[in-house]
């Protein structure tokens, strides 16, 4: 058993006449998985996420750089010798065979003998829960029966490396809640590695043990979800992590009482946490990030601002004030069994470890006490 | 209810049903195409009127005669043999030219580069010639005194070959005919068939091992079948009514050798004007066509649905 | 604005009935919301309101006038479809007036004016109005196509699942924008999704549809923590609501509840006994929410015994699934801890939170403080 380290990797795609088209698709991707751990891949689309997938793969060239499983480096191995399975993002199903067939495949293909075939098939048949569709065309399949015959192909493999693709993007509300779970125990069962790419955060948070979040080529984080999670590096992955989204508002920094103020676009004044006062000047940009969830209502003795309410929403599960600044939302969750009425006035508080600063320009994440980012 | 902006019509009084000008209307966007169909379909019903009589070109006067010039199509012996020749050629034609055209196709979708790019293009000249200009060509080339094919056939000792003179090699010359004009086509429908074909499962059949040989006999060719199948309805189609080429190459002959039964249709309607005895022959072939096609588009539509896991 | 009525209306496509003898009555100046999961007969109700189609059985009216096989356009109904579809080489006034230039509506140019202006204001856009639609933020343009409708002063506004295919973000923020500006609409609107966070934000009604019949119409509140049927419940809330099989009991003149779980018997509230006794029931569904239910990591006094399915980690939150004897509990807790696959945990489930259903009907029978529930809360 062995490490997948990912080396200096670097991906550009043919014109198609032999020329570059000089925009890289992965930039210098530096990534090591330790045996048997889940990782997310995580990103918008174009953000290089798939590709890099079909680098692990075998599927696609890669234009500089190494990809290594323990101590062999397998740029010019061929797919079927990588020992990986793959489960596509449109299933891949072939399409004029049966469920047992599809599953087969792979076994039939390499000539394996057909106890052992039906053995094997029936095996991890039963771990995907698709014995009773076994004699069943994949075309009359639903969608969340299609995606466990995609993973059950990929595993009849034996692979050392699992890919999943995007395995519940085209999954209806229940069926993904399903199919999320199933998953999240098949990894524990099975303890192969598993690398899955994804646009949506919330499969990513809840399946795997890291996260590399990528934009455009480049990896932008990686670390635990909780990290990813509580300690953004910059913007970007302060927005896309996270449902509903962080907060982010722009603010002017202010002098104000014994301390400062962060100065909404509207006018709105929101105090600011002890823990920046050694970094802060007046007249200062930033952009101010708080998750909609780290607001709580207070009352007029103590506050660290007041707003208006101008749309309360009452979810059942949640409830969801609104409060407009400029073409923005400022959003704020509540679980209390509270209501509030359009125009009322509310006070505020910001739970001060949970309050992030920005940089206006880089979007970088500004630390207390004028420390950058690590990395 | 306002009303200062729209000028609403209703007297808010309850209709029990729709007004008739509502009713009428989608029959009304229709009528033109009624009146087409109508209208193109009429010839069909005065040739199968005609085939009750004896109407001729050449007799002012026509009589109704029932199903006498059915009866004797069917008693008769030209009928049957016109019949075979279409089978034969029909079959011949279908075999060489779905082989060739499905072996080409694969081969070509192989790889693509500037050699196989070119191939296509040159590959699909043949279609743009009308069958009657390749049947003139073929004629040139195979001519015994000038023909650049006899002159290559010299070379190894073949010295007249008798082409289109001989009833015992005239099918043999047609049909080579037919699949240098027809078989691009084929080849063209294939060709695009396979470039429609998912692109996933074959990434997948790759990470799985699957040979080429292996991957085709259960991957491609069923996935081909519903292509594979309109193809044959096309050709199908075409090549039991096939006119052009036999006619201009032996007119039907040498004798009868090449009679089919559009030919032989042909034959009574215009060289011995008798109308009443050439339509059955074509109401027959349309009856055989109607009949193989939709049975064939079945399977197609068949064919189709099993493929789209 | 218009009261809308549809009465006893059944509506056929051939042999299929989309709809079996439906009543609606929409206020006058309500925002309406149809909510249904897909193939309901939702846009069966629209295509019926606009004229697109007209019924087998049954009337529609506006106020008192009945419409059936009247035309869509004498019937003076707008309808926004999904992408707004404005004019992108119009101005932003120019979109607004071009309703009041058509043939049929055409209306004088200080008219248009005054118009366009009135709504411009009512929407907050006075400020785009000579500019093109494609230098406004998505929520501005969302404004300004409800804008180009509503300039019109129509009977009804009609919205077909406009929120559907954007992305969760987008879908969030215009959901927003638009209760933001509903107050503004002055005219009766009848909105139709399958989302239930749309239905319960923006409908000061809603009407649920399953298979072509009304299966309850009520208020925000009313259709979360009071549903008619556990059909109705099951709809509503990020997490399925979690339905139990409880046997009543009878102890010394208090009211109680054993789960198949084991032999505890919890006592219920007395609103709910009460009724509990009255119907007469000896088995009863309960349906607890996530915030109905309590969990343990060690085990206490009224928590039954259950092992952790799987846990799915969000954040700030952790949706977990329970296997609890047959059944699967699945809830969320907002907390930051960390679980285990299989590992036991214990739960509790408060009975003054749960909502209990006829075991054979699964209709509603009772819930603690049903009146405190139907205002939804405290004000705050």
């Amino acid at each position: 058993m062995a490490n997948l380290k990912l080396q200096n990797l670097y991906k550009m795609y043919d014109q198609g006449n032999g020329k570059k088209d000089g925009v890289y698709a992965v930039n210098n991707l530096n990534l090591e998985i330790e045996d048997g751990t889940f990782l997310g891949i995580l990103g918008p689309s174009g953000c290089g996420k798939s590709t890099t997938l079909r680098m692990i793969a075998g599927l696609e060239e890669i234009t500089k750089g190494e990809i290594a499983i323990g101590d062999m480096v397998i740029n010019d191995i061929h797919p079927k010798e990588r020992k990986i399975g793959l489960a596509f993002e449109d299933y891949a199903l072939y399409p004029p065979l049966s469920v047992y067939n599809n599953i087969a495949f792979c076994l039939k293909a390499n000539k394996v003998d057909k106890k052992e075939i039906d053995q094997r098939v029936r095996k991890i048949a039963k771990t995907m829960k698709v014995e009773e569709l076994l004699d069943a065309k994949v075309e009359g399949l639903s969608g969340g029966q299609k995606q466990r015959v995609n993973i059950a192909r990929a595993l009849v493999r034996n692979p050392r490396i699992l890919l999943l693709d995007e395995p519940l993007s085209h999954l209806d509300g229940k069926m993904r809640q399903i199919l999320r779970g199933e998953i999240k125990r098949l990894h524990k069962e099975i303890k192969c590695t598993t690398i899955l790419v994804t646009h949506d955060q919330m499969e990513a948070l809840s399946l795997a043990d890291h996260i590399a979040i990528m934009k455009l080529g480049v990896l932008q984080q990686y670390g635990t979800p909780d990290e990813i999670y509580n300690d953004p590096v910059n913007i970007f992955v302060a927005d896309f992590i996270g449902e509903p989204p962080m907060n982010l508002l722009p603010v002017t920094v202010q002098k104000a009482d014994g301390g400062f103020c962060f100065l909404l676009l509207d006018g709105t004044r929101i105090k600011a946490p002890a823990k920046f006062h050694s970094i802060l000047e007046d007249g200062q940009q930033y952009t101010m990030g708080i998750r909609p969830t780290s607001i709580v209502i207070a009352d007029e003795k103590d506050y660290d601002a007041q707003f208006t309410v101008d749309v309360f929403e009452n979810l059942g599960d949640e409830r969801i004030i609104s409060i407009r600044i400029l073409e923005d939302f400022l959003t704020i969750v509540i679980e209390d069994m509270l209501v509030f009425q359009k125009g009322s006035r509310i006070y505020v508080k910001m739970k001060e470890d949970l309050l992030y600063l920005f940089d206006r320009e880089t979007g970088e994440r500004v630390r207390e006490q004028g420390q950058r980012n690590g990395g | 209810m306002r009303g200062n902006m729209a000028k609403t019509k209703q007297t808010g009084q309850k209709l029990n049903k729709k007004p008739m000008n509502l009713r009428l209307r989608p029959w009304l966007i229709i009528l033109p195409t009624l009146v087409v169909t109508l209208g193109i379909l009429y010839p069909f019903y005065q040739a199968v009127f005609y085939s009750l009589t004896d109407y001729s070109l050449k007799k002012p006067v026509w009589h109704f005669v029932g199903l006498k010039n059915w009866l004797e199509m069917f008693k008769g012996v030209n009928f049957w043999h016109s019949l075979w020749v279409t089978v034969k050629y029909t079959i011949a034609a279908l075999v060489v030219e779905m082989g060739l055209g499905l072996v080409i196709a694969l081969s070509l979708n192989r790889k693509d580069n500037l050699f196989t790019r070119i191939l296509k293009v040159v590959l699909i000249f043949p279609l743009m010639v009308s069958p009657v200009i390749a049947t003139l060509l073929f004629k040139l080339m195979t001519n015994s005194s000038v023909g650049v094919v006899e002159r290559f056939l010299n070379l190894f000792g073949v010295y007249g070959f008798p082409w289109t003179a001989d009833s015992s090699t005239a099918l043999f010359s047609v049909i080579l005919i037919d699949t240098w004009v027809y078989t691009p086509f084929v080849l063209l429908l294939i060709l695009a068939g396979l470039q429609g074909l998912p692109k996933s499962p074959y990434e997948s059949a790759m990470i799985d091992g699957g040979s080429a040989w292996f991957t085709f006999k259960t991957l491609t060719l069923p996935l081909l079948k519903p292509v594979i199948l309109i193809t044959l309805i096309f050709r199908l189609c075409a090549a039991i009514q096939e006119f052009s080429i036999i006619y201009s190459t032996t007119k039907g002959g040498p004798g009868d050798t090449l009679m089919n039964l559009s030919l032989s249709a042909y034959r009574d309607a215009f060289t011995y004007s008798s109308i009443g005895k050439a339509v059955p022959q074509i109401l027959v072939l349309w009856v055989i066509i109607n009949f193989i096609s939709s049975k064939l588009v079945k399977a197609w539509l068949k064919a189709k649905s099993a493929n789209n896991g | 604005m218009a009261r809308i009525r549809l009465d006893h209306v059944t509506k056929k496509y051939g042999s299929i009935t989309a709809l079996k003898d439906v009543s609606i009555d929409v206020k006058d100046n309500e925002f309406y919301v149809i909510f249904g999961p897909a193939g309901a007969g939702k846009t069966s109700v629209l295509n019926l309101i606009a004229g697109i189609s007209d019924p087998e059985e049954g009337d529609i009216l506006f106020d008192d006038a009945y419409m059936n096989y009247v035309e869509p356009r004498e019937r003076d109904v707008a309808m926004v479809f999904e992408n707004y579809a404005l004019y992108p080489h119009k101005t932003v006034y120019e979109n607004i007036a071009s309703s009041m230039r058509t043939k049929k509506y055409r209306q004088p140019e200080e008219v248009v004016d005054r118009e366009v202006k009135r709504v411009a204001a009512m929407m907050n856009i006075s400020e785009l109005l000579e500019r093109k639609p494609t230098q406004a933020s998505n929520g501005q343009r969302q404004r300004i196509a409800l804008g180009r409708a509503l300039v019109r002063n129509p009977n009804v506004f009609l919205m077909d699942e406009p929120l559907a295919h954007l992305d969760a973000k987008l879908r969030n923020s215009m959901r927003k924008e638009l209760k933001s500006m509903q107050e503004a609409f002055h005219t009766t609107t009848i909105y139709v999704t399958h989302d239930y966070t749309e239905a319960m934000s923006l409908g000061d009604r809603i009407a649920v549809i399953h298979e072509g019949s009304i299966c309850q119409v009520g208020t925000g509140n009313e259709v979360y923590y009071l549903p008619e049927t556990e059909f109705v419940a099951k709809l509503f809330g990020d997490c399925e609501i979690n339905i139990l099989k409880g046997c009543v009991t009878e102890e010394k003149g208090r009211t109680g509840i054993r789960l198949p779980y084991g032999e505890e018997v919890y006592p219920v509230p007395d609103d709910v006994g009460e009724r509990l006794q009255c119907a007469g029931v000896k088995d009863v569904d309960i349906g607890f929410r996530g915030w109905a239910i309590d969990y343990s990591r060690e085990p206490r006094k009224g928590y039954v015994r259950g092992k952790i399915y799987t846990h799915e980690p969000l954040g700030n939150k952790v949706e977990l699934t329970v296997s609890l004897g047959d059944d699967m509990i699945r809830f969320i807790v907002h907390v930051d801890e960390r679980f285990e696959i299989d590992e036991a945990i214990y739960l509790h489930f408060n009975m003054d939170k749960g909502i209990f259903f006829h075991s054979e009907t699964k209709e509603y029978l009772v819930r603690h403080n049903e009146e405190v529930m139907r205002g939804g809360g405290k004000n705050g």
